[in-house]
């Protein structure tokens, strides 16, 4: 396309734009809230999978082992365990160890232990795993990876609570996929009234345009350039506000209690961003689109 | 490519109907059984009462309405048949003047008649120069700033008409161009379509006025009823 042609039909989308008035500043406006309610939702599972993390991350990997292992077996696979990539640190804590900690924790009513016929605690290695971004799935390979040996019993590494996460995450993720389809169709809808109602104004024009020889992307590009526009200052605004909201939690939680101080809140990653803008210029145009057909489509 | 096999050729046969009927929905008959040659450099005047059947024997030219029977035939093209991406292209060789001028009233003079050659893509620079050219030939050079509802309906009309002969077509329609015009101003625009047909261009005039027709000489094509007399 040429340079000329593009000018043009940039300047002509401005126009329509501005001719617009209120229409496009409304629908800007409807657009951006429906926008940032999607946002707030990202926002939301974003944190709560950084708040899954900090629990799991809390947790290290118990691997029990059986009765009567000889101690240079269990030596050896203590070091097996260590060596693998994500592991920071092994412990062994046998039978006694274990029997003497309980003893301690029960304080006065330790006596209870003593008419025990034999020690039923095992040996048990507490296995502490590197931090990183994937930690639920790190811990889980690890896990399974040591529970495939013959020395296991059972591993625990904090499978409920991670179930139990993961549960919650993948509801809201289905709920937030649903959001986003709506919230989208609305978009599109209201994107392609607003312009449609523009067109309507100038129903006239388009027909001179298509009478003097106009092909149909001629007539489109203007409209469509002006829906991409609509989308991406309203996914601009949505994200500002967002930006906003994110800085008061931030410095509202930073004087609240220790508790909340703990839990790292983030923004969303620049993907969210860079989705939640090429998704409202996509529909933006899309809606551009729709409009146009009822004006472009041929006489039988 | 597109717009070289809609290339109208000045050739001897510019526009041909043949058996040509135009129904439209409700069963109106507008054009029925219509079989005519107009040849090139003709200067037709298309004579009816209103509601005769002239304007959409206009629009059977430029492919606004396909024949619900029969054939148009546009340089020894099928128009009738033309696909609708070509359409365009075929557009941009035929000049029109819309009875009601089908003016831009947001924009001024000089877009209007300039409209015409951006939408098809011309440089910037030739548009000035060739914009410029038109306005001189229908006198409205003065008022290239305005915009048309600051003009007479002459001078609307004029400004129409620059527009349609911008791109120098080899056809030339013209709807009622002196509907609303006193004799004097008729003159002026009739002129107009007279120099134009001086450089080979094919004119077609639909109008009610058989007293123009007669006036100015060249053929005259009666229609009544969707059909043709004499």
């Amino acid at each position: 396309m040429r340079f000329q042609t593009t000018k043009y039909f940039i300047k002509e989308a401005c126009i329509n734009f501005k001719r617009a008035g209120v229409m496009s500043y409304a629908s800007i406006g409807i657009i951006t809230v429906t926008l940032f309610v999607l946002s707030l939702f990202l926002l939301f599972t974003t944190n709560l999978k950084g708040v899954a993390d900090l629990l799991v991350k809390r947790t290290s990997v118990l691997v029990y082992l059986k009765d009567k292992i000889p101690q240079q077996q269990i030596i050896e696979f203590e070091k097996t365990i260590s060596e693998m990539e994500q592991v920071s640190e092994v412990v062994y804590i046998s039978k006694q160890d274990a029997l003497k900690k309980f003893k301690e924790n029960l304080g006065e009513n330790k006596d209870i232990l003593d008419n025990l016929p034999s020690n039923p605690l095992p040996n048990y290695l507490e296995v502490k795993v590197k931090r990183s971004n994937f930690v639920w799935d790190e811990l889980k390979k690890i896990s399974e990876e040591i529970e495939k040996s013959e020395l296991v019993t059972e591993v625990d590494y904090g499978q409920r609570v991670v179930n139990i996460l993961d549960k919650i995450t993948y509801g809201l993720m289905i709920i937030i996929v649903g959001i986003t389809i709506v919230l989208g169709l609305v978009t599109l809808i209201i994107i392609s009234n607003t312009i449609g109602l523009g067109l309507f104004a100038r129903e006239e024009e388009i027909a001179i345009m298509k009478l003097v020889g106009a092909t149909n992307w001629f007539i489109r590009c203007p409209a469509l350039i002006e829906g991409l526009l609509q989308g991406i200052i309203s996914g601009g605004m949505a994200i500002g506000l967002l930006w906003l909201l994110y800085k008061f939690i931030v410095v509202k939680l930073s004087t609240a209690d220790a508790l909340f101080q703990l839990i790292p809140i983030k923004f969303i990653p620049l993907e969210f961003i860079c989705g939640i803008l090429l998704a409202s210029a996509l529909s933006g145009c899309l809606g551009s689109f729709l409009s146009l057909h009822y004006f472009l489509k041929p006489k039988k | 490519m597109t717009y070289k096999s809609y290339k109208i050729i000045r050739e001897a046969k510019m526009i041909e109907f043949r058996y040509l009927t135009k129904t439209y929905d409700r069963g109106i008959r507008a054009l029925n059984n219509i079989t005519l040659k107009i040849e090139r450099g003709e200067f037709v005047f298309l004579v009816g009462l209103s509601g005769a059947g002239k304007t959409t024997f206009l629009r059977m030219i430029y492919a606004d309405e396909r024949p619900t029977s029969g054939f148009v035939y546009v340089s020894s093209k099928d128009v009738g048949n033309i696909p609708n991406r070509n359409i365009p292209y075929l557009r941009r060789q035929i000049g029109i003047v819309f009875q009601d001028f089908k003016l831009l009233y947001s924009k001024t003079v000089f877009e209007n008649v300039a409209f015409a050659l951006r939408v098809i893509g011309t440089k910037e620079a030739e548009v000035y120069k060739r914009t410029i050219k038109a306005l001189n030939i229908v006198e409205l050079t003065q008022k290239k700033s305005c915009f048309p509802h600051e003009l007479s309906g002459g001078e609307q009309q004029r400004v129409a008409i620059a527009r349609a002969i911008i791109n120098d077509p080899p056809i030339l329609l013209s709807d009622e161009p002196t509907g609303n015009l006193d004799a004097q101003l008729t003159n002026g625009i009739i002129n107009l379509f007279l120099n134009a047909n001086e450089q080979g261009t094919t004119v077609i005039i639909a109008t009610h006025d058989l007293e123009l027709a007669r006036r100015y000489g060249g053929r005259v094509i009666h229609i009544a009823n969707g059909e043709i007399i004499q």
